[in-house]
């Protein structure tokens, strides 16, 4: 047998994309006054997508013609997907070796729900309030395993939900093995945005959702580990950047999640001072029952 | 009696000058428009000349719409809030453009709500209430189902002692309705005007009163046609107007409209407009001046019909109860009416495109017109009852 037809493969594919329907809306809230502006735009789908698959074979040299030209081994492999901020990138490029993977992908989203804007601006009060509540729920487990030793292999991979994000790189090794599992889940989105006749005061945009994302490897090259929270006005709160070079097994599980919470502060709905207290630092609302009825107002 | 009424005009055109001189600039085009017909019937019940001069120049419907848009956002308000919210579904798309410039003391809620179950379609309801100077206009429109349309409102109050207003929409890329009800007190000034257009088509109403006390609720619908009505009730210390206007993608138009100075207006309009344009209205007006007319116009075979009543009530008071319709197509141009009217110059008139009728009354007249004319047959005649 030809060495260059050594290369075997062993592949199960099941996708399925099914009931695709799309969805967009685009929400904005324009200050004619001093040209200030938020605007937000959301595309999702009645959609579900299932892949499992794997993949075990040498990578190597093939004879594409009778002449003898030959291809020079190499394996790469891409995906991409997106769906209502929700998204998984993986990239992977090998040369010469043996290769072997495993991957499972499931992914349903659905937007059943209407979307619903209100907006408010109460008597004697030039605020107004805007509230946007979606309710476009995706969730999106992945799963997916290396085993390579050869030449060179890249491996990346990055997972993000609404602003959050975690990935892995791994490059030039020679030998690597690894497991990642990555469970994403958006629940829904809520913005308010407040704004006045002069300007828009704030804008909050909570994706209620929960990123996890699991990995165990063992790397012969350039490990680059990196995860990213933000908050509900889009600013990063947590990052993480690690960077190994050299032999090294690493794990490793990030967690992270923002849930909206509607429920209002009793220092909202019950105000203790009603006037003159300009001055009072939020941080120090009077709670419970004493504070509530004995402040003092300067 | 001539010199009176050029006594009035002069108090009229002067008033109005200095009203016109604070108004909006869209505002003052179509108020202008209107003033200008308005003046207009007087100097000609005040010559009683027989030449009747065509009223009622009004814009194509689209440049209409057009031109109001534009300058809607060019003259927008310095303080100001703009929302936008459109949908689509990949085949069609619905969407709203709301721009409000409203007093602190007024309290607005609004809820809108896109759906993409069976389709994108959307749904909103906007309410207000308060005192002060509103001034409110929505964009909302329908595309990518091969009909698309925009339906415009425009509410503007000054002065509003108290204000009350609700409306909602219903938006799916080939069809929308929407309904808006306001009713202001001691209002300066008080115009709220709801449009639709799609395909060439275009229909709209308006209300409007100065020092005037207005209560109206007006809808509107496109898809098959464009159709849109009111019903208006007015107590005006200088006047209130109503209007219906539709106009096909020919250019035949109709025009609908009735005021009353220094009393009250109580009307019903409704036009609507597919191949073809007609409207009617069924108007009782009693005050100072009380006027009533039904226009329909083929612009391209020089179609013409059109009449009215006007009573003028300088001793005593002027009451009309008037009843009118008007059609307008390709091959012709109707228009009919039957009013009761009381007061010191009752002048009802018709005039098609090559005849006029017209008489002129004191007391109390029941009387019935008619005006038509196509390619073969014109005419005018007034019965009295």
């Amino acid at each position: 047998m030809n060495r260059y037809q050594t290369f075997t493969t062993a592949l199960l594919l099941a996708g399925l994309i099914s009931g695709a329907s799309a969805a967009s809306y685009t929400f904005g809230v324009d200050n004619v006054s001093d040209g200030s502006s938020f605007w937000i735009s959301r595309q999702s789908a009645n959609m579900s997508f299932d892949l499992s698959g794997s993949v075990e074979g040498e990578i190597s040299p093939i004879a594409v013609t009778p002449a003898g030209r030959v291809l020079s081994p190499y394996h790469s492999g891409m995906a991409d997907i997106d769906i209502n901020d929700v998204r998984l990138r993986e990239r992977t490029g090998a040369l010469e070796g043996t290769y072997s993977s495993e991957e499972l992908i499931s992914l349903k989203s659905n937007t059943d729900e209407d979307v619903t804007l209100t907006s408010f601006k109460p008597a004697g009060s030039d605020i107004w309030t805007f509230t946007l509540a979606e309710n476009w729920p995706v969730t999106l487990n992945a799963s997916k395993t290396v085993d390579y030793l050869g030449t060179m292999i890249n491996d990346r991979d990055r997972a993000g939900n609404s602003g959050d994000a975690v990935g892995s790189s791994f490059l030039y090794n020679t030998e690597l093995s690894r497991e990642r599992n990555v469970a994403l889940k958006l629940d829904r989105l809520n913005a308010t945005i407040i704004a006045t006749d002069d300007t828009i005061v704030s804008t909050d945009v909570f994706a209620t959702r929960s990123t996890v994302y699991d990995t165990a490897s063992h790397s012969t090259g350039i490990a680059d580990l990196r995860y990213r929270q933000t908050d509900s006005k889009g600013e990063v709160t947590n990052f993480g950047d690690e960077w190994y070079s050299g032999t090294y097994d690493i794990t490793r599980r990030v967690e992270m999640e923002l849930v909206y919470d509607n429920d209002t502060d009793e220092a909202d709905w019950l105000s203790c001072c009603v006037a003159g207290c300009s001055d009072l630092d939020p941080c120090d609302y009077p709670t419970g029952e004493f504070g509530i009825f004995d402040c003092v107002c300067s | 009696m001539r010199n009176i009424w050029s006594l009035y005009l002069y108090f009229c055109y002067s008033y109005c000058f200095l009203y016109m001189y604070f108004m909006p600039l869209h505002k003052l085009y179509i108020f202008s428009l209107k003033l200008h017909e308005f003046v207009e019937k007087f100097i000609l019940m005040e010559s009683r000349r027989a030449n009747l001069v065509e009223g009622g120049r009004h814009l194509p419907g689209s440049y209409r719409l057009l031109v109001s848009i534009v300058l809607l956002s060019v003259f927008q308000g310095a303080y100001a809030i703009d929302m936008h919210f459109a949908a689509s579904d990949g085949s069609g798309s619905v969407g709203i453009w709301d721009h409000d410039d409203v007093d602190d003391e007024i309290e607005v809620s609004g809820t809108s709500s896109a759906s993409f179950n069976g389709g994108v379609s959307m749904t909103d309801s906007k309410s207000l209430s308060g005192s002060g100077d509103a001034n409110i206009n929505q964009v909302m429109f329908g595309s990518g189902g091969g009909a698309d349309y925009v339906i415009n409102y425009a509410l503007e109050t000054f002065g509003a002692s108290t204000i009350e207003g609700s409306g909602s929409s219903s938006l799916t890329p080939v069809a929308g309705s929407a309904s808006r009800s306001v009713s202001t007190t001691g209002t300066t000034l008080m115009t709220s005007e709801l449009s639709g257009t799609q395909g060439g088509d275009f229909a709209a109403v308006w209300s409007h009163g100065k020092l005037a006390d207005v209560s109206t609720s007006q809808s509107v619908a496109t898809g098959q046609s464009v159709t849109a009505s009111q019903n208006m009730n007015a107590e005006g210390y200088n006047y209130a107007a109503a209007e219906g206007y539709a106009k096909d993608a020919e250019g035949n138009y109709v025009v609908i409209y009735a005021i009353s100075q220094l009393g009250t207006l109580d009307t019903s309009q409704g036009v609507e407009t597919t191949n073809s344009a007609a409207g009617h209205q069924k108007t009782v007006t009693n005050g100072c001046v009380a006027y009533a007319f039904c226009k329909a116009y083929n612009p391209d075979q020089n179609y013409y019909a059109y009449l009215g009543n006007i009573i003028g009530g300088v001793v005593g008071p002027a009451y009309l109860d008037f009843e009118g319709s008007a059609s307008v197509g390709a091959s012709e141009a109707r228009a009919y009416q039957r009013s009761y009217a009381e007061g010191d110059d009752i002048w009802p008139w018709a005039r098609s495109r090559g005849k006029l009728e017209q008489r002129v009354w004191t007391g109390t007249k029941l009387s019935e017109s008619w005006a038509w004319t196509n390619d073969t047959d014109d005419g005018a005649v007034i019965v009295e009852l």
